[in-house]
Parts: C-alpha cells; sequence; structure tokens
C-alpha cells in the first residue's frame, strides 16, 4: 500500500456538555506525494477536523494516519509539536499572522525554528512579496496577508503543505490568485498541497478530490488532468 | 430589561468566572483592608469603652491630704450629675510571697452594704473567687501570672522595711483566692506609680474594706450620670471628663475648711481625751509608787526579823551537834573495851579447841586399832564355825556310814540266818531282803531270794557272793572305826581354838570400853568449847552492832549536821535575796518614778505638739484624677489608637486606589474585548444605554459583592488581628468589631464609582462606532516599529521573541502603563510597610541609646535641688550627674505654634555625657554655643526652621523672646531647645532656675534602680525619678504592638500584589490568546511559547518594581509623615532590606504567578482560540 498521506478509519468525537459531536466518523483516503489534494464538502462534513487531526493540531480517537511512513495518530504531545514544526506548514482562513512583526519578520518566525528553512526572502520573492516584505500586517491586503500566510507555512520547508479555506476571507480575484499560488508551488517544488475547501468549483484544479459528507468519506476522484486554476470559474 | 439581556449578563458572568472573581477579589481586598485597618483604631476604642462600661469604670478619683469623713461622702452624693459614689481605702505596698516581693496597689473591695449602682470599677475574676473576709485578697491576673503567684497562696503586706504596717492593715498576712482584671488597669506593661519601690507599681491587689486600719477613707471614686452615654477616647467626654474635674475642685473647695473643722474637732477631742488620760495616768502612777514604797518597808521589817530568827536557830544547832559528837565519842570507848575481852576469850577457846583436836587425834588412832583387832576377832570367830561346819559335816558322813554298815551287816545277819534257819524267816522277810540284798549289791538278793526259794544250785554262788560281801562289810567297819578316830581329834583341836578365840575377844572388848570413855570425855570437852564459842559469836555481834551504830549515829550527825547547815544557807541565802529585791525594788521603784516622770513629760509635750499642730493644720488639699491620671495606660491606648488611626489614614486609601486600578483596567479589558457582542447587541436595536447597563451591572454586581465580602471580612480581620497584638499591652476583655456603615457606603460607593466610572467611559468610546464596524474585527493596532530598531547593533541581536516583545511593549501604551502601576502600587505598599517598621524600629535605638544618654531624671522637691545633687552624688553607683532647667514652652514661627521643652544643663562640660547633640544626616556633632540655641529636627520641620532662623519663645514666668536657631539635632521623641546657661542669662537677664537632675550610672552593668530610688525617697530628696530604662521599655512594647499592625500592612500588600499581578497577567494572557494559539500552531514547543510571553512579563514586573521602590520612597514619605505624632518623629531612613525584601517578593509573586499561567499556556486549544476572528 503506498500514499504519502493515508488515514484509516479515522474517529474522532467533540463532547460539548451532553452533546457528542462526530466530527470524523471512520474516514479514510490517501493522498500520494507531490498531489494537490481538494477535500471538499458542505459545512460541518468534517473537512477541517480531518485536517487538524492530520496537522496535528488535534489527536484522533482512533484509526491511523500515516504521513510519509509514520503514525500520526500515535505522536505524544510533544511529537506533535515536533511534528507540526517540522514536517507541517499551516494556512488559514484569517492568515493569522503576527501583527507585530513584519511580513519578513512572520516569515522569519517560522523559519527560526525549522531544520532546514528555506531562504526567507526567495520564499516572499515566490509568492510575490519582496517589495512588501518589510511592512507590517496591518499595511497589507487580505491577499497579501494570506501570500504572507503561505510564505510563512513554505518557508518552513514542510513535507506537508495544509491549507484550511484559505480564500474564505479573500475576494474572488486574489482567492484566484492564492489557489494559483498553491498549486504552482505543489507543481514547482513537489510538495503535498491538501486545501479544503466547500467550494465544489475548485476541484478540476486539484490532483485528487476527496467528497467529505457527514464526518464521512462520500467519494475519491482522482483527475488524470487537472485544470489550471486560471481556467476555472466560479 | 428584557429577560434575555440579563440572561446576557449573568451568563456573562458565569462565562467570565474568573474574571469576574478577580475583580470581585481585588475589590474584596481593597475595601476589606481599607475599611478594616480604618476601622481597627475606633474598634480598639469602642472595644474598651464597652468594658469600662460592663465594669462601671470611675471618671473621677479623689485623694485628700486628710482624707475624707462621711461629710465629705454625703457632700459627694448631692453634686449635681453624680451617679455613684464609692469610698475606699489604699495603700502602697510590698506584696511578699516566697522570695518574690512586688511593689502592688493595694485597694478596697466595696463593703458588703454598698449599693450595686456604687460598685465602681468592678473586677473581673480571671480565676478562684472573691474575698470573703479579711484575711483573704484577689490579685492582680497579670502579675500573678507573670509573678508564679497562683490561688491558695498566702502573701504577706509590708510597708518599707522598718515602717509599721499596723496603721495601714489590721493583718499582714492574706491567702490568694482569686485573680482578677480591672478596668482601671488595662495596660499590662505598667500599674502606675508608687510611693514605695522603684516608683513604680507592678501589680494591684484587692483587699476586704475590714482587713484597713484606717480610720478616714482615703480615696473616693466617682461616676457621673453624663459620662454613661459619652464614649471614653471622645472628645465629647474628654470635655466632659474636664468638667468633672471642675465640679469636684468646686466642691474640695467648700468641703476643705469644713474638713479641716472636722478634722480639728476630731484632733481636739483626742487631745482632751489624751489630757484626760494623762491626768488618770499621773494619779495612777502616784498611788501606785506610795503602795509600792510601803510594800517595801514592810518587807524590810520581815527581812529584819527574819536576820534574828537566823542567828538564834544557828546557835541552837551547834549545840545539838556538839552533844550528839560527845556521845558517840562514848560509845566508841564501850566499844573498844569489849572487842579487847572478846579477843582474850577467843584466844582461850581457840587454845581449847586446838588440845582438843589433838585427843581426838590420838582417839582416832585408837579407834583404827580397836577397829583391826575387831576384826581378827571377827576373823576368828569365822574360821571356827567353819571348823565347826567342817566337823559336824565329817560327823554326819560317819554317822550315815554307820547306819548304812548296821543295815548291810543286819541283813547279811538276816540273810545268814535265814540261810540256816530257813524256816525263821517268812516270804515277806525274804522279799524284803531281797530286795535290800539288790540294793547294796545287785543280783545278790535275786541269787539269794533264788536259793532260798529252792534253787540249791545256787548255794555255792551265794556262799561266794555272801563271803565278798561280809569282807566288804568289814573294811567299811575298819574305815569307819578310823573316821570314828579322827572326829574325835577334830574334835579336840576345836575346843582348843574356841578358848583362844575367847580370849582374844575379852581383851578387843576392854580395849573398845576404855575408847568409849575416853570419846565421852573429848565430847563433853568439845561441846564445852562450843559453847564457848556460841558465847563469843554473840559478844562479837553485839560489839558489831554496837560498832554499826556509832557509825550510824556518825553518818547521821553528818547528814543532820550537813541538813542543818543547809537550810541555815538557805535562810541564809533567802535573806539576803530578800535584802537584794528590797534594794532592787527601791531602785526600781525610783527608775520608775523617773521614767514615769518622763513618760508624762514626754505625753505633755506631744500634747502641747499636737495642740501646735493643731493650731498649724491646714485646710486639705484635693487631688481630683481624672482617668487618665488615675488610669495607668488609659491615655496610652487613645494614643495607640491614635497611632493606628495615623497609619490608616493614608495607607489603606493608597491600596483602595491600587485595588481600584486594577479593578478598571480589567473591566476596560474586558469591554474591548466584546466589541463584536457590543456591535451585534446594538445591530439588534439594543439602546447605548441598555448596552452599557450589561457592563455596568456586570461591574458593579462584582464591586458590591466584593465590597460587602471584603468588609464583612475586614471589619472582623484587621481590627481583631491588631486588638490581638495590641493585646501585648492591653487587656482587652470585649472584643467589639462592628459593622460601621460610615466607613462601609463610602468605601463600596468608591469601588462602585471606580466600576461605574470605567465602564461608562470606555462603553461610550466603543459605542460612538457604528455596529457594522464593531461587527468587523477590530483592526488590530498597526505593529510599528520602536526607536530601538533605528539602533541596528542592538536590534540586530534580537530574536524574534525579543522583538515582538520589544515591539508589544511599546504598542500597548496603556496595557503596560496599567500593568507597571499596579505591580509598583504594590511594591510601593510593601515598602511602605517595611519601611514604616524600619522608621519605628529606628526611633527606640537612636533616641535611647545615641541621643538621650542619660540614665535617670530626677525632679527635686521644689527649690531643693542642692539637697537632691547631694543625695545622688552620696549614691554609688551614680557617677556623672548635673542640674538641669527643663520648662514647657511654646514655639512661634510665622503662623505655626508648637509644644516644646526648653532644657538648659548647668554644666557645660557634663551636657554631653547626657545628651548627644549631632545631624542625623551624616552625624555630625552639633556644638551647643553661646548665642545661640540648638533646636530638634522635628521641631524644626514644623515651624520650617532651618540654620540661622529666629523663632520666638514663650512660656508662663518667661518673657517672649526671640532666638536664633544654632544648630538642628537628630531626635525621635519630644520636641526641645537647648540652650547654655549664659545664652539663658543673657536673654532673660536672670540665673535659670534648675528644675531637674540627670544622672548616668558609673557602669551599666551595675544598676539597683530601687536602690536608688528608695534612698532618694528616704531622704525625701526628691518627687520623683524616672528611669530611662523603663522608659525604653515602655517605649519597645508600644513600637512592637505597631510593629504588629506593619505586619498586618505588609502582609495585606503581598496578598494584594499577588492578586493584582495574577489579574494582569491574566489579562495579557488572554488578550494574546490567538497569537499565542499561532505560535502553537507553528510548532513552538510550550516552554517557548511561555517564554514568548514573559519576557514581557518579566520585564513589567521589573520595571514595575523599579517605578513602585521610588513610588515607595514617596509614600512611606507620606504615610509616615501622616502617621507622626506630634510629638514623636519617625526614622526616615528606609533600610536597604526592605528595598530588596519588597523587590524579591513582588519579583516572587510573579515567578509564582508566571509558572500557573505556564499551565493555562498549556491548555490553550489552538483550534478553537485560531477559528474565531478577533
Amino acid at each position: 500500500m503506498g500514499g504519502f498521506v493515508r488515514l484509516e478509519e479515522v474517529y474522532k468525537s467533540y463532547h460539548m456538555g451532553e452533546i457528542t459531536i462526530n466530527a470524523a466518523n471512520g474516514v479514510s483516503f490517501e493522498i500520494e506525494k507531490g498531489e494537490f489534494a481538494v477535500i471538499v464538502g458542505p459545512s460541518g462534513a468534517g473537512k477541517t477536523t480531518v485536517l487538524n487531526l492530520l496537522g496535528g493540531m488535534d489527536t484522533c480517537d482512533k484509526g491511523k494516519m500515516l504521513v510519509d511512513g509514520s503514525d500520526v495518530s500515535k505522536y505524544n504531545r510533544k511529537e506533535l509539536i515536533s511534528y507540526r514544526r517540522y514536517d507541517v506548514g499551516f494556512v488559514f482562513q484569517f492568515y493569522n499572522l503576527v501583527q507585530n512583526l513584519t511580513a519578513k519578520e512572520n516569515v522569519e518566525l517560522a523559519t527560526q525554528i525549522s531544520k532546514d528553512p528555506l531562504d526567507v526572502v526567495e520564499v516572499l520573492e515566490q509568492v510575490g512579496l519582496k517589495e512588501r516584505m518589510n511592512n507590517f500586517p496591518s499595511q497589507l491586503s487580505g491577499g497579501e496577508q494570506q501570500r504572507v500566510a503561505i510564505a510563512r507555512a513554505l518557508a518552513k520547508h514542510p513535507k506537508l503543505l495544509l491549507c484550511d479555506e484559505p480564500t474564505g476571507a479573500l475576494d474572488y480575484n486574489t482567492g484566484k490568485m492564492i489557489l494559483a499560488l498553491l498549486q504552482d508551488t505543489c507543481r514547482k517544488t513537489g510538495m503535498t498541497v491538501i486545501v479544503v475547501t466547500h467550494n465544489q468549483a475548485i476541484t478540476p484544479m486539484a490532483d485528487r478530490v476527496i467528497h467529505m459528507k457527514n464526518s464521512k468519506v462520500e467519494q475519491m476522484i482522482l483527475n488524470e488532468n487537472p485544470t489550471p486554476v486560471e481556467r476555472i470559474e466560479w | 430589561m428584557k429577560s434575555a439581556f440579563w440572561k446576557d449578563t449573568f451568563r456573562e458572568i458565569w462565562k467570565t468566572k474568573n474574571r469576574f472573581i478577580s475583580i470581585f477579589a481585588i475589590i474584596a481586598i481593597g475595601v476589606g483592608f481599607f475599611a478594616g485597618v480604618k476601622a481597627s483604631s475606633a474598634d480598639m476604642k469602642q472595644s474598651e469603652n464597652a468594658y469600662y462600661v460592663k465594669s462601671h469604670l470611675m471618671d473621677v478619683q479623689v485623694i485628700s491630704t486628710l482624707g475624707f469623713g462621711e461629710k465629705d461622702i454625703e457632700a459627694f452624693r448631692s453634686l449635681a450629675g453624680i451617679q455613684s459614689v464609692m469610698p475606699s481605702y489604699t495603700a502602697d505596698l510590698y506584696m511578699e510571697t516566697a522570695g518574690n516581693r512586688s511593689v502592688c496597689k493595694v485597694y478596697s473591695l466595696p463593703s458588703a452594704d454598698t449599693a450595686e449602682q456604687d460598685n465602681i470599677n468592678q473586677l473581673t475574676l480571671v480565676e478562684g473567687r472573691m474575698p470573703e473576709n479579711e484575711g483573704e485578697c484577689v490579685v492582680d491576673s497579670y502579675l500573678a501570672q507573670q509573678r508564679g503567684f497562683s490561688v491558695g497562696d498566702t502573701v504577706r503586706m509590708h510597708a518599707e522595711e522598718g515602717e509599721d504596717i499596723s496603721s495601714t492593715l489590721s493583718r499582714e498576712e492574706f491567702t490568694i483566692v482569686g485573680t482578677v482584671e480591672s478596668p482601671m488597669f488595662i495596660y499590662k506593661m505598667q500599674r502606675g506609680t508608687s510611693t514605695i519601690g522603684d516608683g513604680s507599681a507592678e501589680g494591684f491587689v484587692y483587699l476586704m474594706p475590714q482587713a484597713f486600719s484606717y480610720e478616714d477613707y482615703t480615696a473616693v471614686f466617682l461616676t457621673f450620670t453624663s459620662a454613661e452615654a459619652a464614649q471614653a477616647y471622645t472628645d465629647e467626654y474628654d470635655s466632659l471628663s474636664e468638667g468633672y474635674v471642675d465640679t469636684v475642685e468646686t466642691l474640695g473647695d467648700t468641703r476643705k475648711d469644713a474638713r479641716l473643722e472636722e478634722v480639728k474637732k476630731q484632733a481636739n477631742q483626742t487631745i482632751a481625751e489624751n489630757e484626760q488620760k494623762l491626768t488618770d495616768a499621773k494619779e495612777q502612777a502616784e498611788t501606785g509608787f506610795a503602795d509600792a514604797e510601803q510594800q517595801l518597808a514592810d518587807a524590810k521589817t520581815e527581812l529584819e526579823n527574819g536576820e534574828a530568827e537566823y542567828a538564834e536557830q544557828k546557835q541552837l544547832f551547834d549545840t545539838q551537834i556538839a552533844q550528839a559528837e560527845q556521845k558517840l565519842a562514848d560509845s566508841k570507848g564501850l566499844s573498844e573495851e569489849g572487842w579487847s575481852q572478846y579477843n582474850t576469850n577467843l584466844k582461850a577457846v581457840s587454845d581449847g579447841l586446838a588440845e582438843l583436836a589433838s585427843q581426838r587425834q590420838v582417839l582416832i588412832t585408837t579407834r583404827s586399832e580397836l577397829n583391826t583387832a575387831k576384826q581378827q576377832v571377827e576373823e576368828g570367830k569365822q574360821q571356827l564355825d567353819t571348823a565347826s561346819k567342817t566337823l559336824e559335816e565329817k560327823q554326819r558322813e560317819y554317822d550315815e556310814g554307820l547306819t548304812a554298815y548296821q543295815n548291810a551287816k543286819q541283813l547279811l545277819d538276816g540273810a545268814n540266818q535265814a540261810l540256816q534257819d530257813p524256816s525263821s524267816v517268812t516270804s515277806e522277810q525274804l522279799v524284803s531282803i531281797q530286795s535290800g540284798l539288790n540294793q547294796l549289791q545287785s543280783g545278790l538278793g535275786d541269787l539269794f531270794f533264788g536259793y532260798m526259794s529252792g534253787n540249791t544250785a545256787l548255794k555255792p554262788q551265794l556262799d561266794m557272793a555272801l563271803a565278798t560281801f561280809s569282807t566288804t562289810l568289814a573294811s567299811q567297819k575298819e574305815l569307819l572305826d578310823t573316821a570314828s578316830e579322827q572326829l574325835e581329834q577334830g574334835k579336840k583341836e576345836l575346843s582348843e581354838q574356841q578358848k583362844a578365840w575367847e580370849a582374844g575377844k575379852t581383851q578387843y572388848e576392854q580395849g573398845e570400853a576404855a575408847y568409849q570413855t575416853g570419846m565421852q570425855q573429848l565430847e563433853a570437852a568439845q561441846k564445852q568449847l562450843d559453847d564457848a564459842s556460841v558465847e563469843l559469836l554473840a559478844a562479837q555481834n553485839q560489839l558489831k552492832a554496837a560498832d554499826k551504830a556509832i557509825l550510824e549515829g556518825e553518818q547521821e550527825l553528818v547528814v543532820q549536821r550537813e541538813e542543818g547547815e543547809k537550810q541555815l544557807r538557805a535562810a541564809k541565802e533567802k535573806l539576803d535575796s530578800g535584802w537584794t529585791e528590797y534594794e532592787d525594788g527601791v531602785a526600781q521603784l525610783e527608775e520608775e518614778k523617773q521614767k514615769a516622770q518622763q513618760e508624762i513629760t514626754d505625753a505633755e509635750t506631744q500634747l502641747a505638739d499636737a495642740k501646735q499642730q493643731l493650731t498649724e493644720l491646714e485646710a486639705p488639699t484635693w487631688y481630683v484624677l481624672d482617668r487618665s491620671q488615675a488610669c495607668p495606660g488609659y491615655s496610652n491606648l487613645g494614643e495607640d489608637a491614635g497611632r493606628v488611626d495615623n497609619i490608616a489614614k493614608v495607607f489603606p486609601v493608597f491600596f483602595l486606589l491600587v485595588a481600584a486600578l486594577v479593578c478598571l483596567t480589567t473591566m476596560t479589558r474586558m469591554i474591548e474585548e466584546e466589541r463584536t457582542e457590543i456591535g451585534t447587541l446594538k445591530a439588534m436595536g439594543y439602546s447605548n444605554g441598555s448596552i452599557i447597563m450589561k457592563y455596568m451591572t456586570y461591574g458593579v454586581v462584582a464591586s458590591i459583592l466584593g465590597s460587602v465580602v471584603g468588609m464583612l471580612i475586614g471589619f472582623q480581620l484587621f481590627p481583631r488581628i491588631i486588638m490581638n497584638g495590641y493585646g501585648i499591652m492591653y487587656n482587652f476583655p470585649v472584643t467589639m468589631a462592628p459593622f460601621r456603615m460610615q466607613l462601609a457606603i463610602p468605601s463600596m460607593l468608591v469601588a462602585a464609582l471606580c466600576v461605574i466610572i470605567t465602564v461608562y467611559a470606555v462603553c461610550r468610546g466603543e459605542l460612538a462606532q457604528r455596529p457594522s464596524q464593531l461587527m468587523r474585527p477590530k483592526s488590530p493596532k498597526p505593529g510599528k516599529r520602536v526607536l530601538l530598531e533605528k539602533i541596528p547593533f542592538i536590534w540586530n541581536k534580537f530574536n524574534f521573541s525579543h522583538k515582538v516583545t520589544a515591539r508589544n511593549l511599546f504598542r500597548y501604551k496603556q496595557r503596560i502603563f496599567m500593568t507597571v502601576v499596579g505591580i509598583a502600587g504594590c511594591t510601593a505598599l510593601m515598602l511602605t510597610g517595611f519601611a514604616l517598621k524600619d522608621s519605628i524600629m529606628e526611633i527606640v535605638d537612636k533616641q535611647f541609646s545615641e541621643i538621650s544618654l542619660y540614665d535617670m531624671m530626677i525632679v527635686p522637691e521644689e527649690n531643693q535641688i542642692d539637697k537632691t545633687m547631694q543625695a545622688v552624688g552620696e549614691q554609688s553607683l551614680i557617677g556623672a550627674h548635673g542640674k538641669f532647667l527643663q520648662e514647657t514652652m511654646t514655639a512661634k514661627a510665622g503662623s505655626e505654634e508648637l509644644e516644646v521643652y526648653l532644657s538648659v544643663p548647668e554644666q557645660m562640660d557634663t551636657f554631653t555625657d547626657f545628651i548627644d547633640l549631632h545631624t542625623r544626616k551624616g552625624e555630625q556633632p552639633v556644638a551647643l554655643e553661646d548665642g545661640t540655641v540648638v533646636i530638634t529636627e522635628k521641631f524644626a520641620e514644623e515651624l520650617s526652621l532651618s540654620k540661622g532662623d529666629v523663632f520666638t519663645l514663650s512660656g508662663s514666668g518667661y518673657a517672649d523672646v526671640e532666638l536664633t536657631v544654632g544648630g538642628i539635632v537628630e531626635n525621635y521623641t519630644y520636641h526641645y531647645v537647648y540652650m547654655t546657661p549664659r545664652t539663658f542669662r543673657e536673654v532673660y537677664g536672670k540665673e535659670p532656675s534648675y528644675n531637674l537632675v540627670m544622672a548616668d550610672w558609673k557602669d551599666d552593668n551595675q544598676t539597683d534602680s530601687e536602690g536608688v530610688f528608695s534612698a532618694l525617697s528616704e531622704q525625701k530628696a526628691m518627687q520623683g525619678i524616672s528611669f530611662l530604662s523603663t522608659v525604653k521599655d515602655g517605649f519597645s512594647d508600644m513600637i512592637s504592638s505597631l510593629n504588629y499592625v506593619v505586619l498586618v500592612l505588609i502582609v495585606s500588600a503581598g496578598l494584594l500584589a499577588f492578586v493584582v499581578l495574577y489579574n494582569l497577567t491574566n489579562i495579557n494572557v488572554n488578550e494574546r490568546i490567538r497569537e499565542i494559539a499561532t505560535l502553537k500552531v507553528l510548532g513552538f514547543y510550550d516552554k517557548e511559547v511561555s517564554a514568548y510571553i514573559y519576557r514581557e512579563n518579566v520585564i513589567l514586573t521589573i520595571l514595575g518594581t523599579g517605578v513602585g521602590l521610588i513610588l515607595g520612597i514617596f509614600l512611606s514619605q507620606f504615610v509616615i509623615n501622616t502617621a507622626e505624632m506630634d510629638i514623636v518623629m519617625f526614622g526616615r531612613e528606609i533600610k536597604a532590606w526592605s528595598y530588596i525584601l519588597s523587590a524579591v517578593l513582588t519579583l516572587l509573586f510573579a515567578v509564582f504567578v508566571n509558572l500557573v499561567m505556564h499551565f493555562k499556556l498549556k491548555k490553550v486549544k489552538m483550534v478553537e482560540s485560531l477559528k474565531s476572528v478577533e
């Protein structure tokens, strides 16, 4: 069995007072190295939960999560932090930049703790922000801030880039640009990228599309010929 | 208001319960502390007042130089406004138990018939029971505890050595039946002054009134009706008390003449009585002497008679003795004659006895010979008898032989006859012959019989046998004839022997007769001699008896003589002693006469003196004492409460301010955080007012709840802790810690107002924005480059967290300001606490070890200072001593006035032995020079004087003068103006009238304050003496209690610091939760996350601590200045330790809080924190 990322029967439930929410109810899928995968589904389908579990921000109740051969679900607290530190890059809907640091410094915040970071300026150049790298987040537009966030995630040189609704807070065009950036990064650097979105429209651009519904994988489609983002309209 | 709204509000409280509790706690601590500490002083006074009321403490004590009579008591009772009057007996005495002596104030218990109403200064029984008879007492429980007295012990009361106690008490020994507390003696450190010992009393004792032997009451205690409503230590009471004193003094003025008359009358009566007594005594004495003289004369006559009788008796005795002696001599002569005759007779008898003995010897020899002869005779008789017997034997033998022969012959003849004539014999004869023959020779008879019977064959045999037999018979006949011959021969011999024995026998019998005769003669002679001997023995006995009689006579004579002589001697002695007695009697009489005379003279003198005294008797002086004078420590408590109040003036206010500030920060933060919700509410159409109301409610609920809980605890806790501390010095039988509305309402209002204003201001700011703006995340405050970035060589060395820290510090200025101020406030409070401790501690050490160097201060009797100086000089333990003038004066400069002491030494050279003048800063000595004066520091401060300035000094009896300040010296208690005697003379134009003596021990290790006191008071060389050690101890006690208060401050400040730090850190973390989550997502380890946050906290804490230390200097100065009393200057230096301690404590709290935060940070959930929009 191959698969750079492989989930086997992953369960996760949250207890909110007396209510138990099964956020992941036996989720299984696999993603090959260097793939651009999209996890899509309606709100509450468990996409973000899966992403959080995969990103080491939460632990699953049951099941296996193999990333590059290691079982993340067995990691303890410290190992999870190390996993986040070295293996995963995260991009959020709301960027989550440190307001008190410039764009460059925000990236450096990540690189200073990495083992094998990329050159900060190069990465920023790659995301098209070389000119603005000394600006504070509040001086940047939403798209630019998200690009800084992507740069921060990339600069760590992670095995896995996880994006949670990266375009959710952005306008159409900026969102497209961000997706293009992510797709490009995947193609150029061979990094495995997983994007969680509720937007069905962007699925054609992915190598692999995982449809989730009711905390389960409903369908997994391999796309032999992914469409470049530029050609997708929604 | 809508219910959903309320629900929202209370759910908000529940949701943010940590913050709510923070606000609540800070307000509770702030308000509780403020209200509690503020209330302490009033509670102290109120508690003690409650005890005073309960135990009916006196308002006024009156002492009179002439005591009080019943009329005085009546006068007291009729005073306007009087409530109770309790006349008492008082004394200062030593109370002694095994090796333990204490100076005690002795009081009488109210007599049994005293109305409950009039029972003033009621005692509280601690142990045992109250006295029931005059031999029992109750003692000061504190003294009992200190000295180990216990119920059941017997104590002895006595006055100064050698003084009689009987004029004071009717007995000396008392049994302790109980230990008590008295409202007059709430001050444990001192039991007031005494007239004995070293001048201070150590305890008090209550006796039954019967135990006193005074005639008049020595003290009267009074209470007034109007005093009941006025609380002790209030101005109201003080002015009432002044009024009472005036009233009683006025009464004293009216009563004193009457009392004088009364005493005079009494005295006159006594004098009259004494005069009568004297007269009686005189008469009695004279009668007595006359009797005695008569008795003496009688005695003399009797003695002379005795003398004569004695001479007579002696004569008689001598004669009798001489007669007896003569009689004895005669008897002795007779006895000697008798003895010589006796001896002659004795000789004759003994000679006769000797002769007799020799004769007896001869007779004994004869006897022996006779005995031998007798024996021979008897032996001869025996031999004769034997021979005769033998002869008879032989005769019989012969006779038997003869008979046998004749029988045999006859048989043979018969046989032969038969043979020859067989017919002549009958058969019977034949048979008889046969048996007879058989007997003689066996077979012969049978042979014969056979033959006879016809057997003639037997004839030869028979013939032969008969022939043999006849031969045998013939030989037997021959033998028998020989024997007959021998027998005849023997008979002849025997008869001859018989004749010879007869002759011998006759001879013996003749000798025997001769012996018997001799023997008889000897016995007769013996008898004669024996009779003579008996007679001699009788004579001897007679003589011996006579001799014994003589000896007895002699002995008796000796005894009788001795007896007689003894009697005579006794008689003589009796006579002699009679004479001595008589002479003694005469002398004694003379002496007694003289003594009586002397006594009479003395009594007359005394009477005269008494009369003189009576004429000189002055009207009594009444000393009217209010509580502060009569009850030791009464005013000290007021002063100590004042000190607490002084400290409570500023400190708690500042405390409350810090609390309010922190509370304000918290509220601000909260509202800012809830911006979105405010926007939502507003968008839904809620009015600004109701939105404000939500936060207002939140804040007000927290602050009111906090205030109420804080006050409930604070009003109890702080006054009790502080009273407990003062319990070392004062007795607090009643503890009152009431809820004080006048403090509660303002502090609650302050707390609530603080919140209300904050909420209003912050909400207004937020609500000014449109809802759409509010609902969108507040544009994050832009990051800014800080000045530090312009200095690349520092900035470039920073890593990110350093950079973030630096930028953050400058980004949220308000937050930083609040944090720094909050921490600084707490540090400042702690430093102030420590500083207070330092400055208070310093007073004792510096004032009594470095400034006041004298060991005692003696107040002489008026105008008797030289006598005091001399008496002090005579004390071997005292070294330097010198005269001083010390007067209370008023100093004026500008509009300020101050009561000060003017102190002028007589000798400038010994001045430095008593007082060391130096500056506080640098401890430079300050010289007291002519022309200027030296003043003390607080004095200079109060009147804003500095060197070279001029002030006015005025005082009663002294002109107002202008003086120039020549130097300012360190001093902590009271205010002084030091002046040289020369300056004094120059300024006032007169000699200083010195009024006290200061003295030092020669050796500080050899002190005897009691000895000095008693020596000086015995010589009446002083009015009073105060020892510096006692003053110092008193001060130390006061200060140790104050320290307790300070400790409360420090602990409270520490607590506040802790809560504030926790709250501020908590806010800080809450605000940055998103940032923290981001860091965690990026893979920062827990420690790295904490460090990222802490760096800021640490910097802020250090900054706050630093600011706090600086702020603390000003705050402590302010607090100390406020807390200081007019007459005392607190130390002005804060010790390095206090800075270090307050800083270290703050930092320690910070470390602890951050440690708690670390765990909180660990728990921050990334997913949830990042999900929501800021």
